[in-house]
C-alpha cells in the first residue's frame, strides 16, 4: 500500500469517525488511567508503525470505541481498518498501548478501582485493564493464532502541571491446533508535562508532552507442543510522546526508540515505532 | 464616596425591583477536585450546561470551579449537580452560592424556598439569626457555602433585599508604592480579583496617589501578610490598609 493510500485511509477513518476521543490522558505507548464519566463515549484513530532491521515497515490502523458504564468503568472495543507493510502481516509480539494489541479485535473492560482526588486538578488513581482479543488472520508468525486474554494494571498521578504512570500487565495466547503464541509481559513508565502557557483557562490549547518507557518480554512461541526457541526475547524502547487537546478533539502521538534488544532468531530488532492518534470526546 | 455606589443608592431608592437585579448576578460556583485537563472541563460544560434554570457555564480548570450562571427563577438541585461532577469522574467539594428566593421557617430553622427547593440557611457572625428574623417573608438574594456534605444548607454570608441591605461589606483602602502607569493598575487589579471574596467591580486603583480601594463581602478578611505577598509578587511594596465598614454590597 502506498503512503497516499494509507494517508486516504486515516482520513476517510477520521471523517466517518466524527467523534473520537483520546487513548486515556496521552501517554501513546504505555498505559493510564483515566477512565471516561458516566455515559461519556469516545473514539480513537490509531496509526501505528514501525521499522526493523530488516527493513521492513508494517503499519496498522485500527479504531477504537469507549463508552463510560459509569464513571469508574469503562468498556472499550477495537478492530483494526487497515495494514500495510510485510506481505505475511507479520508483528512483532507487543502491544500498543490502550490501544492493546495491535492487528486483533478486541473487547476490554477498564475499572479505576482507586481514585483520590485531595486538591484541585489533581488526582490519585489505580486502573484494572481486562481485555480479550481475537486475531484478525488465522495465521501469526506461520503459527495457528489463538484468542488471547489480557491483564494489566496502571497506577499513576495527574495534575495541572504533572501527570506520571507505571503499569504493568500480561497478555496470553490460547492454543490453537498445537500451536501456541508466546505470552507477552510488559511494563511501562510515563512522565508527563504541560508547560506553563497551557495551563491558563483562557488557553485556547492543551497541551502536554511525554517521556515514555516500555519493557516487553515476548515469550517463546510453540508449535504442536515444542518451544520455539528462535522465537521471543526482550526489548526496553523509551522516547517523546505528546498529546494536543482542543475542544472535542485531541491529537496524540509518538516515537519510540529501542534502549536494549535482545531479540531471538526468528524475532527481528526494531529501529523505532511510532503512533499517531486523532480522538474525540463526544 | 464612588459613582458607583451613587448610582446603586440610587437604584435601591427608586425600589429596583429584586429580580431585576437577580437576572444577571445569581450563580453557583461548585468547586470540583480532580479536573485536569481540557476534555475534563468540557465534559462538566456539557453535562451541567442541560440543566434547566443554567444559562451558562463556565470551568476554570486552574482554580477547579465550575460557575453556573442561573437564570432568574431557576430551581437549583445542588445534589443533582454534584451528581453530575461525580459522574463525571471527579470529586465535588463546597460550593459558593449567590441566589434569589423566599426567606421563611419551619423546624425552627430559617430557610430559603427558591422554586420547590428549599435551603436550610445557617446563620453566621456576619449574618445573624435575628437579622434574619427582620427580613422573614421577604424575598432576597443571598449568599453564602453550601458544604460540601449538605447539598441543602447555606452558611450565609450576606443577604441583599430591595431597598436594603442587611450584610454589610468591608471597605479597604490600601496604600502601595511603586505603582507607576496603568499596567501597574491593571497587574494589581487582576490579581485582586482573584482573591476570594473580593468584590471585583469595586477595584479601584489611583496610580497617583498610590491607593487601592476596594469592597470585600462580609466575612472576609484581607491580612496584611496577605496583601504583602500579593503586592510583593506583582512587584510593588505594601505600606499598609485602611478598614472601615461599608453600607451596601457593590
Amino acid at each position: 500500500m502506498t503512503r497516499c493510500a494509507r494517508a486516504v485511509i486515516l482520513l476517510a477513518a477520521m471523517l466517518l469517525v466524527p467523534n473520537a476521543m483520546a487513548e486515556g490522558h496521552g501517554p501513546v505507548f504505555a498505559l493510564a488511567t483515566p477512565t471516561l464519566g458516566k455515559g461519556g463515549a469516545s473514539s480513537d484513530t490509531v496509526m501505528m508503525g514501525l521499522r526493523t532491521e530488516d527493513g521492513s515497515a508494517p503499519t496498522t490502523l485500527g479504531q477504537m470505541f469507549g463508552y463510560g458504564l459509569n464513571e469508574d468503568l469503562q468498556f472499550n472495543f477495537r478492530f483494526p481498518l487497515a495494514r500495510s507493510g510485510r506481505a505475511d502481516g507479520l508483528l512483532p509480539n507487543m502491544r500498543s498501548g490502550m490501544m492493546g494489541a495491535p492487528r486483533a479485535t478486541e473487547a476490554q473492560l477498564m475499572w479505576r478501582f482507586h481514585r483520590r482526588a485531595p486538591a484541585i486538578g489533581t488526582r490519585r488513581e489505580s486502573t484494572l485493564h481486562v481485555g480479550i482479543a481475537t486475531p484478525d488472520q488465522a495465521q501469526r508468525r506461520g503459527l495457528n493464532a489463538g484468542e488471547s486474554l489480557n491483564v494489566a494494571v496502571a497506577t499513576g498521578y495527574a495534575s495541572r502541571q504533572t501527570y506520571w504512570w507505571l503499569s504493568a500487565g500480561a497478555e496470553t495466547h490460547r492454543e490453537k491446533r498445537g500451536d501456541q503464541l508466546g505470552d507477552l509481559y510488559y511494563a511501562g513508565a510515563v512522565f508527563g508535562y504541560r508547560p506553563n502557557l497551557f495551563r491558563r483557562d483562557v488557553a485556547p490549547l492543551d497541551f502536554r508532552w511525554f517521556a515514555e518507557v516500555v519493557a516487553e518480554f515476548p515469550q517463546p512461541d510453540q508449535r504442536d507442543g515444542q518451544t520455539l526457541t528462535d522465537t521471543g526475547g526482550e526489548r526496553l524502547l523509551a522516547g517523546p510522546s505528546f498529546l494536543a487537546l482542543s475542544g472535542p478533539w485531541g491529537l496524540s502521538g509518538g516515537v519510540l526508540f529501542p534502549l536494549h534488544e535482545d531479540m531471538n532468531a526468528a524475532e527481528p530488532d526494531e529501529r523505532y515505532r511510532a503512533k499517531l492518534v486523532v480522538t474525540y470526546w463526544f | 464616596m464612588h459613582m458607583k455606589s451613587l448610582f446603586l443608592l440610587l437604584a435601591i431608592t427608586l425600589g429596583t425591583p429584586l429580580s431585576a437585579l437577580a437576572d444577571d448576578t445569581l450563580w453557583i460556583k461548585q468547586t470540583a477536585h480532580g479536573m485536569d485537563c481540557a476534555p475534563c472541563a468540557y465534559s462538566v460544560e456539557k453535562a451541567l450546561a442541560q440543566l434547566a434554570g443554567v444559562s451558562a457555564v463556565e470551568v476554570s480548570l486552574e482554580n477547579g470551579i465550575a460557575t453556573l450562571s442561573l437564570t432568574a427563577g431557576a430551581q437549583p438541585d445542588m445534589a443533582q449537580i454534584r451528581e453530575i461532577i461525580k459522574r463525571s469522574g471527579f470529586t465535588p467539594r463546597a460550593a459558593d452560592v449567590r441566589l434569589e428566593g423566599r426567606l421563611t421557617t419551619a423546624n425552627a430553622e430559617h430557610q430559603l424556598v427558591v422554586g420547590g427547593q428549599r435551603f436550610t440557611l445557617e446563620p453566621t457572625e456576619a449574618v445573624p439569626a435575628d437579622r434574619l428574623d427582620d427580613v422573614l417573608d421577604t424575598r432576597l438574594i443571598i449568599t453564602g457555602r453550601i458544604p460540601e456534605d449538605k447539598a441543602t444548607r447555606i452558611e450565609v454570608k450576606s443577604i441583599l433585599l430591595a431597598g436594603t441591605a442587611l450584610a454589610e461589606t468591608t471597605h479597604y483602602l490600601i496604600q502601595v508604592e511603586g505603582l507607576s502607569c496603568e499596567l501597574c493598575a491593571e497587574n494589581v487589579e487582576r490579581r485582586l480579583q482573584e482573591v476570594e471574596g473580593v468584590i471585583a467591580d469595586s477595584i479601584d486603583v489611583n496610580v497617583d496617589t498610590g491607593e487601592v480601594r476596594l469592597n470585600a463581602e462580609a466575612g472576609t478578611e484581607l491580612s496584611d501578610e496577605q496583601l504583602q505577598t500579593l503586592f510583593e509578587k506583582a512587584g510593588f511594596t505594601y505600606r499598609g490598609k485602611t478598614v472601615e465598614s461599608a453600607d451596601f454590597e457593590g
